[in-house]
């Protein structure tokens, strides 16, 4: 079928998004060579306008591109892909407020910087409106490639390189698993297709005989284990500290919160579509799968988390267990709990902006030389009277991370847990509280270093860079840590909103 | 003007406002930040005598009631109100703060702003606690509470205080936990809405398979709080860590949310299992009494001593609540009150000491009284209001606490019994205490210049003085105020109780032998309140609240929770 112009309205946002990049990568050519302020402003600027043209319509009716029906249709626009995409560029903008003042100061303030980061955007977006899972492989490429790149940016640092490459080969071994996991589940389709509503009615024939089909049951859990790699999540976590702390620590940021909420978002639609739409699904081979993940990974991650000497390591543990949490959220959709897709999305929300925020403190105080050796905890010691400002906001985050009333992270933690005990899931969410309360040890432990600690022990201190976009970055982060515990009314809606769209649309 | 239920925020909220706008204050501003928190808190205890002025006692209910949605998806509401037993708690809140703040003007000389401020959001944090109806609500106020406390303990703190700090807060933290999945329990309806409203959950019946988790999930977040025996151990170490304004705090009102949370949610909502529970939970407050004397008579150290006391006396309230009895449950609240006034005045004198001489070792002192005689005299008479003295604060309390159990039944009998040595080795440990310190010969040439009292120090310990004789001698001031919102609370268990088929046969364990014979048709009427004629109270009119030959106001056709809108 052609494909006329006013067929692509619905991707508009992420026209502009991809129209942003070019004009950064543009403006690196033609720029002075030296004048590279204005990048992250251009940036953020495209995504805000991507941002309002996504956002203002979020219940609008559901779009299928490059099909006539929403069930062939390889790109789904609809009220979840908005509100998801709303949440991956509010990370993106933050990441990107984030960045001018660190970049500049770790030598790499290119313009290609920041359209890399929209392109992996690009590709989140794509994740998360894919109606089969090829436009869903894709989508999950464009923004490996970027974020691999991303990733390797501090080419001089040991640590930097070491990260990029171990990040790539973990990489392209996870979309092995995941291309694979296609190929058998494209083989085990009656019909020959891999669209997610295909999958659901292959799902619906063979009943409970999962094992009846081993084609259809082993290429899920290996499209399950690519998710794993993706997402962090015990055992398939091994590369993300190493990852996440020779990054540049904006870019670890949106790693840990875009790359994530992409796979889970896309994994969500994959679930709720493709997986539960029938009784069967309760007792099948990928929800043990994922509930033995989920529990692993909270274990795991938190118990990793507690002995961590560098601030960034323990982030990025503490990001592999809130993988855990939101794990026991899919799970909880999985079983068909109408309101655990919905909680996923809050979740993930809540933590874009918790995590973000905290390492956007880091970056802040991250020295010009960098290494291990600034970022213990006992570095930290008495920043909390040197920064009031910037440490309140810290002991926020860590609070939030914690799951404490009165912020985001506390209600996004509630509703999760909620939707698996409505699931039946008790164990899991008892795992989760367990998982909690170990945590609430190590992020005092910032708080502990930031106000109860009065002298750094030896070796280099932090260092404070300001910078007008990172101020704006914090000011939003703590803003929206706050509203979403204080008052998330608003945003609790649109996430039901999303949720209805999968469920009732078409499929 | 304020309308009443706006008056219950405004008190609830004043002292957040005023921190806010004490973060605008310029930092190094020490003596105007301190002023202006005082102000800022003495403003809310006035705003408090509104609500003890306009609080009606005859009145079964809660009062200053208020609810809006707060987030409609989720069926959470802002839903506050009070009745006797939180008008009492939130007097004493409002009373210590603007003391506390007082007390700690010249010990706090570093980050006076973090620290006023600090006090301030925990008292919005305490008092919301006290006056939330709604789970959420509560579970967010009782949460809140949990970080300036970490903080009063982590930054303005002794030798050991980033160990206590976390301690303190991973022990509550990991028992709110539990409790909060239970409420989420208790909030999810079966029609797939969620409704978080106290009212609304008393009225659920939950299936007596799951009902024992959910009670102990609650039971033990507030266990924890009180703190009961096996899991006391957080208390001493924040204690002794904390600065005497925390203490004072910590002691004077946070462990009182534990008690207060049996009263208000653990207990009603899952009444069948406490009754189950009641003797475990009887037994660790014995326990509880009996261990933290003893081990409060061989600390070395005031502070340490003082905390286990706290231990001891905490155990009193927990021991009144499972008697069940009206005068149990009176006495457990009246304990609270009692022990939030002496053991806030203990701390803060033991601060005064503290401030001069930079120890708080029993051995370093001694012989003092000649030197310090005004401090002499507002330690002994501390101690003997914290020791239980009649005509003080602390007799009254644990006197109807030991009458309620004994008289509750057989076992309870025992109960009473084991924890009334308590009260002996309180005397034996508080009075030791004071002589260590007062009396004998002046020993350690350190403390011959030791300065007395001053005029600012005496300021915060004349009114806790003069309330530990007001409540000593007129207990009715608390005890009428409590009556209903006590016998409310006695009924619905006993209520249910009775409608237990194992009730006949151990019918012993809650009601007293001497339960007139009931008639059928009118079956709340009949209270287990009647005293033992040997145990008359020898002069009535000094206990207004629980006499026993006092007829029952015609109570229980009011049970509370049909009243709610």
């Amino acid at each position: 079928m052609s494909v006329s112009f006013s067929d692509l309205t619905p991707l508009l946002g992420m026209g502009i998004v991809i129209a942003t990049a070019i004009i950064l990568l543009m403006y690196e050519v033609f720029s002075d060579q030296i004048d590279r302020r204005y990048c992250a402003r251009i940036a953020a600027i495209g995504l805000l306008i991507a941002m309002y043209y996504v956002g203002k319509d979020i219940a609008a009716p559901t779009r299928a591109l490059f099909a006539s029906n929403v069930r062939a249709a390889p790109i789904v626009v609809d009220a979840f892909a908005r509100a998801s995409s709303l949440i991956m560029m509010a990370g993106a903008l933050i990441a990107c407020l984030l960045s001018p003042a660190y970049a500049k100061n770790q030598g790499h303030d290119y313009g290609e910087y920041y359209s890399l980061i929209l392109f992996a955007v690009v590709g989140m977006m794509v994740m998360v409106m894919s109606g089969d899972l090829f436009t869903f492989f894709i989508g999950l490429e464009t923004m490996s490639i970027a974020v691999y790149a991303l990733t390797g940016l501090r080419a001089r640092d040991p640590r930097a390189s070491e990260a990029a490459l171990k990040y790539f080969l973990m990489g392209a071994f996870a979309t092995g698993f995941l291309l694979f996991g296609i190929a058998l589940v494209y083989g085990a389709s009656s019909t020959g297709s891999v669209s997610l509503s295909d999958l659901a009615r292959t799902i619906a024939a063979s009943n409970d005989a999962v094992m009846a089909r081993p084609l259809l049951g082993i290429g899920l859990v290996l499209i399950l284990i690519g998710f794993a790699f993706k997402i962090a999540a015990v055992p398939f976590h091994m590369w993300a500290p190493d990852v996440y702390e020779g990054a540049p620590t904006p870019v670890t940021g949106f790693m840990a919160v875009g790359v994530k909420a992409a796979a889970f978002l896309g994994l969500l639609r994959i679930v709720i579509v493709g997986l539960s739409a029938q009784d069967g699904g309760a007792d099948a081979i990928w929800v043990d799968f994922l509930s033995g993940l989920a529990v692993v990974t909270i274990l795991v991650g938190n118990a990793i988390a507690l002995v961590q000497q560098s601030i960034k390591r323990m982030l990025a543990y503490s990001s592999v267990s809130h993988a855990g949490y939101a794990l026991i959220g899919v799970v909880a959709a999985a079983q068909g709990e109408a309101g655990a897709g919905r909680a996923v999305l809050f979740y993930l929300t809540t933590y874009t902006f918790m995590t973000l925020g905290a390492f956007g403190v880091l970056t802040y105080l991250e020295r010009e030389d960098g290494g291990v050796e600034s970022e213990r905890f006992g570095a930290y010691a008495g920043i909390g009277y040197k920064h009031p400002a910037l440490s309140i906001a810290m002991a926020l985050f860590m609070i939030a991370l914690a799951g404490m009333p009165p912020t985001g992270g506390f209600v996004g933690k509630l509703y999760v847990f909620s939707s698996a005990l409505r699931a039946g899931e008790t164990t899991l969410a008892l795992v989760g509280i367990f998982g909690s309360v170990v945590s609430v040890y190590y992020y005092l432990r910032v708080i502990v270093a930031f106000y109860m600690r009065d002298v750094p022990d030896a070796g280099p201190t932090p260092q404070a860079t300001r910078s007008t976009e990172l101020t704006i970055g914090l000011a939003l982060s703590t803003a929206a840590v706050i509203l979403l515990g204080i008052a998330p009314s608003h945003w609790l809606a649109v996430t039901e909103i999303a949720l209805k769209s999968l469920v009732t649309v078409g499929y | 003007m304020l309308d009443s239920a706006q008056l219950l925020t405004a008190v609830v909220f004043l002292p957040a406002l005023g921190a806010l706008i004490l973060a605008l204050f310029p930092t190094g501003d020490d003596r105007n930040l301190k002023g202006s928190a005082i102000a800022v808190s003495f403003l809310t205890f006035l705003l408090s005598i509104g609500l003890w002025r306009g609080f009606v006692e005859t009145r079964v209910g809660y009062q200053f009631y208020d609810s809006i949605a707060w987030i409609p998806a989720f069926g959470i509401t802002y839903t506050i109100g009070i009745d006797g037993i939180s008008l009492v708690l939130v007097m004493l809140t409002t009373m210590l703060v603007p003391l506390t703040l007082l007390g700690a003007w010249s010990a706090v000389e570093h980050r006076t702003k973090e620290f006023v401020i600090a006090i301030l959001v925990l008292e919005t944090g305490m008092l919301g606690a006290f006056v939330a109806l709604d789970l959420f609500l509560f579970y967010v106020f009782w949460e809140a509470m949990l970080i300036p406390m970490y903080f009063l303990i982590g930054i303005w703190g002794g030798q050991r205080r980033v160990y206590a700090a976390v301690k303190f807060f991973i022990f509550t933290m990991a028992g709110s936990l539990l409790m909060l999945l239970a409420i989420l329990f208790v909030a999810s309806q079966p029609d797939g809405g969620w409704n978080f409203q106290l009212a609304h959950a008393l009225l659920r019946k939950f299936d007596p398979s799951v009902a024992p988790y959910l009670f102990w999930a609650f039971a033990i977040a507030f266990a924890i709080k009180v703190p009961m025996f096996p899991v006391h151990t957080w208390l001493p170490d924040a204690h002794v860590e904390a600065p005497t304004a925390g203490s004072v705090i910590l002691a004077g009102v946070l462990l009182k949310l534990g008690v207060y949370g049996f009263i208000r949610f653990a207990f009603p909502l899952f009444p069948d299992a406490a009754l189950d529970a009641l003797p475990i939970i009887a037994w660790l407050a014995v326990i509880g009494i009996v261990y933290g004397a003893l081990v409060a008579w061989v600390q070395p150290d005031m502070k340490k001593l003082v905390a286990y006391s706290s231990v001891s006396h905490l155990g009193f309230c927990m021991l009144g609540l499972a008697a069940l009895t009206i005068e149990g449950v009176s006495g457990a609240i009246f304990v609270m009150i009692a022990h939030g006034v002496s053991t806030g005045a203990l701390f803060l004198l033991v601060g005064v000491l503290y401030e001069r001489r930079h120890t708080r070792v029993l051995a370093d002192y001694g012989g003092i009284a000649r030197r310090v005689p005004i401090f002499a005299f507002f330690l002994v008479m501390t101690v003997m209001a914290s020791a239980g003295l009649p005509a003080l604060s602390g007799f009254p309390g644990e006197f109807l606490v030991l009458l309620g159990t004994f008289t509750a039944g057989a076992t309870q009998r025992i109960w009473a019994i084991v924890a009334a040595t308590g009260v002996i080795l309180a005397a034996v440990y508080l009075l030791w205490m004071v002589q260590r310190v007062l009396f004998g010969p002046l020993s350690n040439a350190a403390n011959e210049k030791l300065a007395d009292m001053n005029l600012r120090e005496i300021c915060v310990l004349t009114p806790l003085m003069i309330f530990a004789v007001v409540l000593g001698v007129k207990p009715g001031i608390v005890l009428d105020k409590i009556e209903p919102a006590v016998e409310v609370f006695v009924v619905n268990l006993h209520e249910r109780a009775e409608r237990r088929p194992s009730y006949a046969a151990d019918s012993g364990r809650f009601r007293p032998r001497s339960v007139p014979s009931r008639t059928p048709d009118k079956p709340a009427m009949v209270l287990p309140r009647r005293l033992p004629n040997t145990l008359q109270l020898p002069s009535k009119p000094m206990f207004r609240a629980p006499p026993g030959a006092v007829p029952l106001r015609a109570a229980p056709t009011v049970v509370p929770k049909r009243e709610l809108k």
